[in-house]
């Protein structure tokens, strides 16, 4: 059991998967060991699939306390349970049973209550975006009033009023989205694409941890 | 009430209880929420659960070995449940490690084109010369700003040298500009994803027509009790 | 003259449920009284139309509807619009999702478009076919281009093996696909895509996001890994003008102006408070 416990062996892990997907991707080692690639990463997805026991996990561990013993808010905390097993049953790929994802009653609750709830939750970012731009949004600097000016261009270009009365603001605004933010874009791109290398290599290397930490 | 009816008027009810909350948390605000999580969650393990069902009939039941290989999995698959004890917490590296190596081999292979040699060729492959004056300029600004944004992020070199102080400002500079350009398209975002729930509450096509005729009354009810229940409290002081 | 600074410092200090007050007014306003501003078109948004206008005929195109419900204030009207376009086209479309959420909005714009039925009378299973969800992100991603059939073995509605319907025998990898059109809403997405598709496989690509993911496509656009990109509310209006349909984009087309403008007085009236109580310190 205590070798199992060592944090080698995920590192050693990590790196085989990692290889099995990246050297027969640039040395041509035949079909059979593509179709074995192929099979890895599908593989993997089953197993990823477990992930969301951590969150279903998670909720549980916050929530079932909560209502058990009758902290504040317990009667939200028992909707949230009630709703999390609700959609999970009728969601039960069982179609026989008039379950599952095309049943009746899982397309009535995601049409009724799970997209209304999610698009205004994302929605309501409207409101604060303008209250926090009417405070907050102001030229206190040279890089502020640059940021305001070209913000204030893009915004008008987005409004077909904007385009209406100001015709030349769309030219204005294609420029500022095609060439500075494009460049700096692109920058932000090769750096990240840069970073993102050498924590692939630091992994492969086994000198990244970061992941794996947490337990005793 | 037919069911369909009931299922519009539950629509507008959660989509008002959302912004109540712009007036003041409030327990219609809190069932929204909690609903959302509650809901959002089980929508999840539902789909993950039809999926797996589907990749066991269509794919790994056909052979001894592909079974064997997917009960395995699903073994694995269950040993991220240990995140949660610290005795055993070393089992949940494992399905951890899978995903991750894998994760990474997936996008190691193919970020250095994606990312860091086709945006360099693209770059590189800019003309200056030879083309009419304004493209010309484009082009170069286009350069001087991927070179110097490049600078700038560099912190492996200590910026000390003279030269260093124009290429920072300009790069910031830059990025600023640039920067405008996510800020005027965050605001379309926010304000589109609104109008999309406007349009559902006034039941706009292909939006159920019958969202019209609950919105008002939803939402004085909602508005009502909210602003009744502070009266109250107000005057009871 | 003493009041003068108190003016500017109280609009600074305003109660911010005035604001979320007019935002609401303003929005609700154009639907209630139409403006019926016109809407320019922008070359992204021809661009797209013109990656889907060239399809030879028989082509395969994969949709993937790579976002969550959040988006759908944005995407809805490029979905519709999108699979609109691809249905009057002589071409097989197969649709996936890469978000859970995704396969809802797929299965809500068929259940809108009913493709099945006049004017577009195509057939399922032969002309175009909704294989649902495939989870694992960029992973997913990878498995699809090399093998559709085991990635995604069973269709959506009918749970019946791909392998029974016409339209798959033609798509068992990426190399098999000639345009991928992603709607999406953030990671994974356009970076993914290009990653596992382009790179590889060379799958010429559009896409159809949110405005916030605009910006960070603009270098896939100007290096052609990207054809054509429709970036949010206002170019799915321009794209609906393109292809003749009008749609949820042009009917909110008024209210992204009155909401915009708003905000740029907002900006503006935010900025004179502070240089004015600036300048009385």
């Amino acid at each position: 059991m205590s070798l199992l416990r060592r944090v080698e062996i995920p590192i050693a892990i990590t790196i085989i998967f990692a290889l099995i997907q990246v050297i027969p991707y640039f040395v041509n080692m035949g079909p059979a060991v593509e179709a074995t690639q192929d099979k890895v990463v599908r593989w993997t997805l089953i197993v990823s699939t477990g992930a969301l026991l951590v969150g279903l996990t998670s909720l549980l561990l916050i929530h079932v306390p909560r209502v058990t013993r009758r902290r504040t808010h317990w009667e939200y905390s028992l909707l949230l349970i009630a709703f999390m097993f609700l959609m999970t049953i009728i969601g039960l790929p069982f179609p026989e049973l008039n379950l599952g994802l095309t049943g009746y009653w899982f397309s009535f609750f995601y049409n009724n209550v799970l997209t209304p709830l999610s698009a205004s939750l994302y929605a309501i970012l409207a409101f604060y975006i303008t209250s926090a731009a009417y405070r907050a949004f102001k030229a206190r600097s040279l890089e502020a009033a640059l940021l305001l000016i070209s913000g204030t261009i893009l915004v008008l270009r987005n409004a077909p009023l904007g385009t209406f009365l100001i015709p030349q603001i769309a030219d204005l605004g294609d420029w500022i989205f095609n060439i500075p933010n494009m460049a700096v874009n692109r920058a932000i791109m090769i750096g990240g694409g840069l970073g993102a290398m050498v924590l692939g290599i630091r992994v492969l290397l086994g000198y990244e941890r970061g992941y794996l930490r947490g337990g005793e | 009430m037919s069911v369909e009816l009931f299922g519009v008027l539950l629509g507008v009810f959660f989509t008002l209880a959302v912004y109540t909350f712009l007036y003041r948390e409030n327990p219609y605000s809190r069932i929204a929420e909690y609903v959302f999580i509650g809901a959002a969650t089980g929508y999840g393990i539902a789909y993950d659960l039809d999926w797996l069902k589907n990749q066991w009939v269509g794919t790994w039941s056909k052979t001894m070995e592909d079974s064997i290989l997917f009960v395995l999995a699903l073994l694995l698959a269950v040993l991220w449940y240990f995140r949660f004890s610290k005795r055993y917490f070393f089992l949940y590296r494992i399905p951890l490690a899978i995903t991750v190596g894998t994760y990474i081999g997936l996008a190691l292979r193919s970020v250095v084109f994606a990312q860091v040699i086709e945006q360099v060729r693209s770059t590189a492959a800019l003309k200056v010369v030879g083309i009419d004056p304004w493209t010309a300029f484009n082009n170069l600004v286009t350069m001087i700003i991927v070179v110097c944004t490049l600078a700038y992020f560099t912190f492996t070199v200590r910026q000390e040298a003279a030269f260093w102080k124009p290429v920072n400002k300009f790069a910031r500079y830059a990025m600023m500009i640039g920067f405008g350009s996510a800020y005027g398209y965050t605001v379309l975002t926010r304000m589109s994803l609104f109008i999309g729930r406007v349009q559902f509450l006034l039941g706009i096509p292909p939006n159920p027509p019958e969202a019209k005729m609950f919105f008002p009354w939803v939402a004085l009810v909602l508005l009502g009790t909210l602003l009744g229940y502070d009266y109250y409290k107000k005057t009871k002081k | 003259m003493a009041t003068a600074p108190r003016i500017w410092e109280k609009l600074e200090t305003i109660d911010a449920r005035i604001i979320y007050l007019i935002l609401w007014i303003v929005i609700l306003w154009p639907f209630i009284y139409p403006i019926g501003l016109p809407v320019s078109i922008g070359s992204y948004s021809l661009a797209y139309a013109k990656a889907i206008d060239d399809l030879p005929a028989g082509s395969i195109v994969v949709v993937s509807f790579d976002f969550s419900l959040g988006g759908l204030g944005e995407l809805y009207p490029i979905a519709i619009a999108t699979l609109h376009h691809l249905f009057t086209k002589p071409v097989k479309i197969v649709i996936i999702a890469i978000w859970s959420d995704g396969a809802i909005v797929a299965d809500m714009v068929l259940k809108d478009l009913k493709p099945d039925q006049p004017p577009y009378n195509r057939k399922y299973g032969e002309d175009w076919i909704f294989l649902g969800y495939a989870p694992g992100g960029e992973t997913a991603m990878a498995a699809l281009g090399k093998d559709f059939w085991s990635t995604l073995p069973t269709d959506y509605y009918y749970k019946k093996h791909v392998s029974t319907y016409p339209i798959m025998q033609n798509l068992r990898s990426a190399n098999d696909v000639t345009l991928l059109v992603s709607l999406e809403t953030g990671t994974p997405g356009a970076d993914e895509w290009v990653r596992q598709w382009y790179v590889p496989y060379k799958v010429p690509m559009i896409v159809g996001c949110i405005g916030v993911m605009a910006p960070t496509v603009a270098p896939y656009l100007a290096g052609g890994q990207v054809k054509g990109m429709l970036p949010g509310l206002r170019a799915a209006a321009e794209y609906e003008l393109i292809i003749g349909r009008k749609g949820l984009g042009v009917a909110s087309a008024d209210a992204l102006s009155t909401s915009h403008m708003v905000f740029v007085i907002f900006v503006i009236l935010g900025n004179i408070s502070y240089f004015m109580r600036r300048r009385s310190k």
